[in-house]
This record gives structure tokens, sequence and C-alpha cells, in this order.
């Protein structure tokens, strides 16, 4: 049964076919309402964590407020202006599955800073971030980095838009 | 563009039930979603699911939650042979409320182990109710070809709701 208009329209995706370090997805079209990015990966040569730049920006525009645990202890924090935003909790050892999905809502408006929300899941951590952009332009290029490690062959990245209902 | 959410399908409790089942589940999407309206009729004000992907039984399923019940939070590990989807709405809880949750599973044909994202809540208005954000892994390299979803102390009321959606 399909679903009425108004829902997950996939705009790109990616699976890997050689180990990578860093995913872009680039030219992201204006004409949704809010991005939800959906990563499946594996870790290569011990997990680490991972960055989102947005549109290429290296200025310390970026903040968060998280919270994650590994099952033992539970750590909450807030770092601010970093050059990237960072989401510790998708952290991943070596060879193991991971999930996290980052909703970026009314990314494609010119007047407000940006927030990304992300849940993370991984065999080591399970966490929630909020991320802040102090940017007003509009979300157009997207890079995950994964930091001192890379995104395992057969790792997925798809970018979805959500369009408002109709 | 192509639309790509998809309700594969809805199971509405109508006679109180021990376990659904949504089987031959079409490989023909990316991911799945599965959300759920649950409440049990257990004494206490939650409950829990077994959650089996494929048979039950078959793999072992890895889980780290953190869970918040109004007034602390605690983190725990759990390496068991089903999923504990805690914590749904039991019978205990102010009447008429239902516990939701959803499940997300990327990637669900691939042939990797399986790991997704849950999310929980519940609410009684008052106290000794929780909600949990979780992380599980599926420790089988299998297609997800069906999913089960066993009561834990109690029975599923009827109005309990099981959807399950498809994504392209």
């Amino acid at each position: 049964m399909a679903a009425k208009t108004g829902t997950y329209t996939l705009i790109a995706s990616n699976t890997l076919a050689a180990i990578t370090t860093e995913i872009t997805f680039s030219s992201i079209p204006a004409t949704y309402t809010d991005l939800v990015v959906v990563v499946n990966y594996k870790a290569n040569n011990g997990g680490k964590y991972l960055t989102m730049r947005l549109n290429g920006d290296t200025g310390t525009n970026y903040s968060r407020t998280e919270i994650f645990a590994d099952g033992t202890s539970i750590t909450s924090q807030n770092l601010t202006n970093e050059s990237y935003a960072y989401i510790n909790s998708v952290y991943a050892s070596t060879g193991t599955w991971a999930t996290f999905i980052l909703n970026l809502n009314d990314y494609s408006n010119t007047t407000t800073f940006k927030s990304i929300v992300t849940r993370s899941n991984s065999s080591t951590y399970v966490g929630m971030n909020a991320n802040l952009w102090r940017s007003t332009a509009a979300i157009n290029t997207i890079f995950l980095t994964a930091l001192g490690s890379g995104y395992d062959v057969g790792s997925t990245f798809k970018l979805y838009g959500i369009e408002a209902a109709k | 563009m192509a639309l790509n959410l998809f309700k594969i399908e809805t199971i509405e409790i109508t006679n109180i039930t021990s376990s659904i089942t949504f089987s031959n589940i079409p490989q023909a999407y990316t991911d799945l979603k599965l959300v759920g309206s649950v409440r049990s009729n257990v004494g206490n004000p939650y409950d829990f699911i077994y959650f089996y992907l494929n048979t039950p039984g078959v793999g072992a399923y890895t889980q780290r939650l953190i869970r918040g019940d109004g007034s602390s939070v605690s983190t725990q590990t759990n390496s068991v042979s089903y999923y504990p989807l805690q914590m749904i709405n039991g019978n205990g809880a102010t009447s008429n409320t239902f516990g939701s949750f959803e499940v997300y599973i990327p990637n669900y044909r691939g042939s990797g182990e399986k790991s997704f994202s849950v999310d929980i809540v519940s609410e009684t208005n008052s106290s000794g109710i929780y909600m949990d954000i979780q992380s599980g892994l599926w420790n089988q390299t299998a297609a997800i070809t069906a999913m089960t979803l066993a009561s834990g102390s109690g029975l599923y009321l009827p109005y309990s709701t099981f959807t399950l959606y498809g994504i392209l």
C-alpha cells in the first residue's frame, strides 16, 4: 500500500565499493522542508568519531549538546565554537556495524541558524546529539568524515528530502 | 520524483494477544521502520516486548540504552537471544494510555550484521514510567524477512497497533 503524498524522497544514495573516509552530498535541492540522512556503516581500522561540515564551512561556527552512554556510564556535555559538528556517539569498534540518523529541519531557510538532531547507535554507544551551525545559509552540501578511520565496503549513505503534506 | 515511504502492513490487536508477526517482508526496500502503540494487561505501569528478527532464537542481540524515568538517568548493556524492547505501557498505567516506540532498521537486506535504532516512550501522568533511546545489533547477516513481537510479562491489549513501513 503506497503512502499518501508528503513523505520521504530519496535524493542521493551511496553504497561503498572501497574504504572511504569522507562522504559528500552536494547540490542538495532546496525544494524540501527537511532533510534526513541515514547511514549504516561498518567501521574500518577502529571506528572513530564522525564529523560533519555543512557547505564546506571550516570556521568555528559549530556547537553541540550531546548525551551518550556505553552501558556503564553516561556522558552529557556541551561544547562551543568548534570547526566541525562532532558526533561522538557513532564510535564503533573495527568490523562492527553502526547506524545513525540525522535530521536537518528547515534546512533551506536563509533566516535562521541550522540545528541538526542525530540519533546514533553502535555496538559501543547509544546517543543523541543536538548540533548547531551558526549560519543562515541554506544547506546545499553535507560532508560526513570518519576521523582517524574509514567507512568500510558495503556501508550505505542515503539522503532523503521530506516534503510537506499535500 | 518517486515517493519512498510505504506502509507494508498494520496489525491492530482486537483480542488480547501474546504475539504478532510480520512475515514475508518484501525485499523491495532499502530500510524498514516499525512503529508501535502498545499497552499490555500486566499490572505494572510498564511492560516490555521480546523482539525477534526472522526466526526466534536464532542469533544474538546486543542492546545499549539510555533511560530516563523523570528523576534519574541510567544506562544498560544487554546481550541476549532476543531484543528486549523496554518499556511500553502496562495496565497499571493511567487508563487509555499506550506506550509508543519506533525501530529503524537500515540496509535490512544487506550482508552485514543488522544495526538498528530504537526510541521508546511511555507516559502515565505519574511516576514509574520510562523513556529510552536504544542501540540494537543482531549478529546475523541474513536478510530480514520476518519480525516477531512477543509480549513480555502481560498480553497485548486491544487497540494496540504495530505498523511496518518500507523505505526506498
